[in-house]
This record gives C-alpha cells, sequence and structure tokens, in this order.
C-alpha cells in the first residue's frame, strides 16, 4: 500500500488525540483547580523512497507531548458553609494524602469537607476522600467547630511535565525536585480556584483541527482511489 | 519492444512517490517547526534516436531525443517562515527570521526550528524525543521553568535574576545542499554552522510552513496523472494484445 494512505491516516489520527485534549478542556470549564492542557506534535521517520539519495518523505506525525498550562485564572466566590479555599499566588498547590495508600498528591482545588473517622476525630478531606495536610504535613482535624490548621502551600522549582492523576490532582515526577513549603503563600477562605480553560481558544483549536482533520482524510481518500486505478489496471 | 510499459509504469510510481511526500506535509500541517517538502521530478535514460537506412546501415541520422522513465530526482524543502502562535509553556520559543536551535541527539549535533522545548530528569532544558537544547556553552541546565527569555536568547530566573545562558542559534550558507531532514522536525547538517542573533520570541511556537492549497491542488493534480498514466497504460496493453493476436492462430 502507499505510504501516503498511512500518513494521511497518522494526520487524522494525530487531531483526533488533539480534538481529545481539547473536548476534556471544554468539559472542565467549571471544574475548580482544573488545568487546561494543549499538544505538541512531531513528524515520524524519514526514509528513501528510492536508492536515490535525499528522495525522501516522512511517514507521518504523532503527538509528542502536552503541556499543562499551570496559569491562574482567578477565583469564585463559593457558597457558604462549605471549607472552601483558594490560593492567590500564581505558584503553590495543597498538599494531599490518600488514606489507604498514603500517596501523596497536589492540588489546586480548595473545594474541601470534613467527615468523621473510626478514631472519632473529624478530619478535612478532599472531594476525593483525601487528607488535607497542613505546612507541616500532617491531616487537618475539625474539633470544637474549628479546624486545627490551614491547609499548607507547597510549590516546585518547576511544574513542568507534572503527571495529571484525576480530580484535578497532580503527582510530581523525578525531575520536578522536592516540595518547598511556601511560607505566607496568600490563601483564601470561602472562595475557589476557577478552571483556567479559555473558551475562545479551546473553540479556534476545534475549528482548527477538525478542518486539519477532513484534510488528512482528503489525503487518505485520494490514496484509496489511486488503489483503485492500480486495481482496475487490468479490467 | 514494450518500452510504453516501463514508460508509463514509471509515470505511476513516481506520481505515487509524489503522493507520499504530499501526504507527509498534510500530516505535519499542525507540527511546530515543520518545514514542507516539495518532490521533483526529471526524467532518466535519456536517449537520441537516429535513423538508419534499410540496406545502407552506413549513415544513420539522428531525429531526435527521447526520454524512457521517469523518476524522482529530490526533495525541495522550503525554509520559509510559519507563523507564530501564543502557548503558555515558558519553555516555548519560536524563532523569528531564519536560523535553528541545535539539539545534542544521540547522532550528534541536530537543528531544527521546533522549539517545543521541555525539562528533562536532570534539569536541563530539553527537546523531547531528541535531546538537550545547546546554549552558546553547551547543555543549559535550568531546574526550573520559572524563566525570562529576551529576544536574544538568553534565559534568566523569573525568581531571582540568575542566568542561566543563552540559548545558540545558528545558520547555513546554503539550506538546500547543507542540511537533510531527520525525524523530529530534525536538520542534520554536512556544512559548518554559523552563529546568528536571530530574534526569538519566548511562549510562542512557529507554525508548520506547510501551504494547504498548494498541497491540496498538488495532491489532486498528481492523482489525476496517475490516472492518465495508468489508462494509456490500460489501453497500451490492450494494443499489445492485438499485436498478439495478430499471428498465425
Amino acid at each position: 500500500m502507499n505510504a501516503s494512505f498511512y500518513s494521511g491516516a497518522r494526520g487524522m489520527m494525530t487531531e483526533q488525540d488533539k480534538l481529545n485534549v481539547i473536548s476534556n478542556n471544554i468539559a472542565n470549564v467549571n471544574t475548580v483547580g482544573y488545568k487546561s492542557k494543549s499538544s505538541v506534535f512531531m513528524d515520524l521517520m524519514y526514509y528513501n523512497m528510492h536508492s536515490q539519495d535525499r528522495v525522501t518523505t516522512g511517514t507521518g506525525v504523532r503527538m509528542q507531548h502536552t503541556n499543562t498550562d499551570f496559569s491562574s485564572n482567578g477565583v469564585t466566590g463559593a457558597a457558604e458553609g462549605g471549607f472552601n479555599f483558594a490560593i492567590l499566588d500564581q505558584d503553590g498547590f495543597f498538599m494531599l494524602r490518600n488514606q489507604v495508600t498514603n500517596e501523596i498528591t497536589y492540588t489546586r482545588a480548595g473545594n474541601f469537607s470534613v467527615s468523621l473517622h473510626n478514631d472519632g476525630y473529624f478530619y478535612l478531606l478532599s472531594d476525593a476522600q483525601k487528607y488535607v495536610l497542613d505546612g507541616n504535613g500532617n491531616p487537618i482535624r475539625y474539633i470544637n467547630g474549628e479546624l486545627t490548621g490551614r491547609p499548607g502551600v507547597f510549590s516546585f522549582a518547576n511544574t513542568n511535565g507534572m503527571e495529571s492523576v484525576g480530580s484535578t490532582e497532580f503527582s510530581p515526577v523525578p525531575k520536578n525536585g522536592n516540595p518547598i513549603r511556601v511560607d505566607g503563600a496568600n490563601v483564601l477562605d470561602g472562595y475557589l480556584e476557577l478552571s483556567n480553560t479559555d473558551m475562545a481558544q479551546e473553540i479556534s483549536d476545534t475549528v482548527v483541527a477538525s478542518r486539519a482533520y477532513t484534510y488528512a482524510l482528503k489525503m487518505v481518500q485520494t490514496s484509496d482511489e489511486i488503489e483503485q486505478t492500480v486495481n482496475g489496471l487490468r479490467s | 519492444m514494450f518500452k510504453g510499459f516501463y514508460n508509463l509504469a514509471s509515470g505511476v510510481l513516481t506520481q505515487t512517490r509524489n503522493l507520499n511526500v504530499i501526504g507527509n506535509n498534510m500530516a505535519n500541517i499542525s507540527t511546530p517547526g515543520f518545514r514542507q517538502d516539495t518532490f521533483t521530478q526529471t526524467t532518466f535514460q535519456d536517449e537520441m534516436i537516429y535513423r538508419i537506412g534499410n540496406t545502407d546501415k552506413s549513415n544513420p541520422t539522428p531525429i531526435g531525443r527521447m526520454n524512457c522513465i521517469v523518476t524522482g530526482d529530490g526533495n525541495v524543502t522550503s525554509y520559509k517562515q510559519g507563523g507564530l502562535n501564543p502557548t503558555a509553556s515558558t519553555l516555548d520559543f519560536a524563532l523569528q527570521g531564519e536560523g535553528f536551535f541545535a539539539v545534542q541527539s544521540g547522532n550528534g549535533v541536530t537543528y531544527t526550528r521546533n522549539g517545543s522545548f521541555i525539562l528533562d530528569n536532570e534539569g536541563y532544558l530539553y527537546l523531547d524525543g531528541v535531546g538537550r537544547v545547546l546554549g552558546t556553552n553547551g547543555p543549559i541546565y535550568l531546574g526550573t521553568d520559572k524563566i525570562a527569555c529576551d529576544s536574544l536568547g538568553n534565559l534568566t530566573s523569573e525568581e531571582n535574576g540568575q542566568y542561566f545562558g543563552r540559548i545558540r542559534v545558528v545558520d547555513f550558507q546554503d539550506y538546500d545542499t547543507e542540511l537533510e531532514k531527520t525525524t523530529g522536525d530534525m536538520f542534520v547538517a554536512t556544512g559548518a554552522p554559523r552563529d546568528v542573533n536571530t530574534p526569538m520570541r519566548q511562549k510562542f511556537l512557529e507554525d508548520s510552513n506547510v501551504d494547504v492549497i498548494k498541497e491540496y491542488t498538488q495532491m489532486m493534480a498528481t492523482e489525476r496523472a496517475l490516472q492518465s498514466a495508468a489508462q494509456v497504460l490500460r489501453m497500451y496493453d490492450q494494443l499489445a494484445a492485438k499485436i498478439v493476436q495478430i499471428g498465425p492462430t
């Protein structure tokens, strides 16, 4: 079969991947603390089409990586009565600990709640039922109508390549370095961080990706017609 | 005798190769820093045709030239500047004007217009899947992504102004003979690079420079050229079948 057939198909697949990323951003336009992602492509292997040098062609495209935009898009007033927090600084995350696995994750979403545990204490928990930790890395309790501490804020030397692990939580990779406690972080009670999805950007990206998809589709169609022509050489 | 078969088949084959190149361009319209290729064709085995007498064969007279087959000659890569697209990552860079970023890959230094860098596991500026990005003094250690960049590629910390290094930008005398395309928007150079001061923009990526309308038109034209060659090939086959039938049955 023609390489053009597969290049066209790879073009379609990659644009489809891009649309998946975009649609996830759009779906999370109202998710507290959501950080939007963008995709970056790279081309694939080049080969010689025949023995002569410099008559090469590539074999399509793939997604190289996705970038997470960690910029903040402001805060919204939250419903009364909840335990809501927003980090006003551009940097920094709340630290969460899984109750069972003790795995540490980080989030910008400060929509917490309190819940009674077997040991008779009320604990401050995230939506995904993880402990919210204070600046010293200890779970925060709720005693006599007051929290025993404030949620700690931790930042990293860089956030490049931080892994999304669901529920708007992130898990650092080795290159992000160790978490650094931010003393005197600006944490606001009763507010929540907005999703930073930019709808205008996402919609225009959707248009571009869907046009590019159609365009690659035409290449597949053309290659198909060529196969038909070749097959019809002998009637 | 049946030279036409090969002549026409070479037409079909060459147009197929042309479509492979077009297909790759079309697949890469969203690849940052991608440079468009154009396939060029050439004739092959150009030969003279002579008239030779029936009985006296001593004075052959040339009556013209004839080409046997058509084949690929090479790819011409367009180095036209692509548009700049704003991004959110502080590790994205785009060149405004001629030049390339230098990247230390496994096979020596390679060159690219794709500035969608990340940090590698040790904190060096890195082009994913290729290698560390070279500064004027070798790989650039950052360890943070909170960086600022001036138009000459000097990287400083946004927090305390610490200087990290300068992204190296090089250019070549003659792109067509000195550069060869490889995987990942990369070019391998045979010529000597010279350092240039091409301005760059942080938080921007250069778009692919594929001309959509040109590729689309080329695709249609190539398809029809291939179909024409195939159609004549069929007619040639039918004619040859008749010749075979002329003989005594």
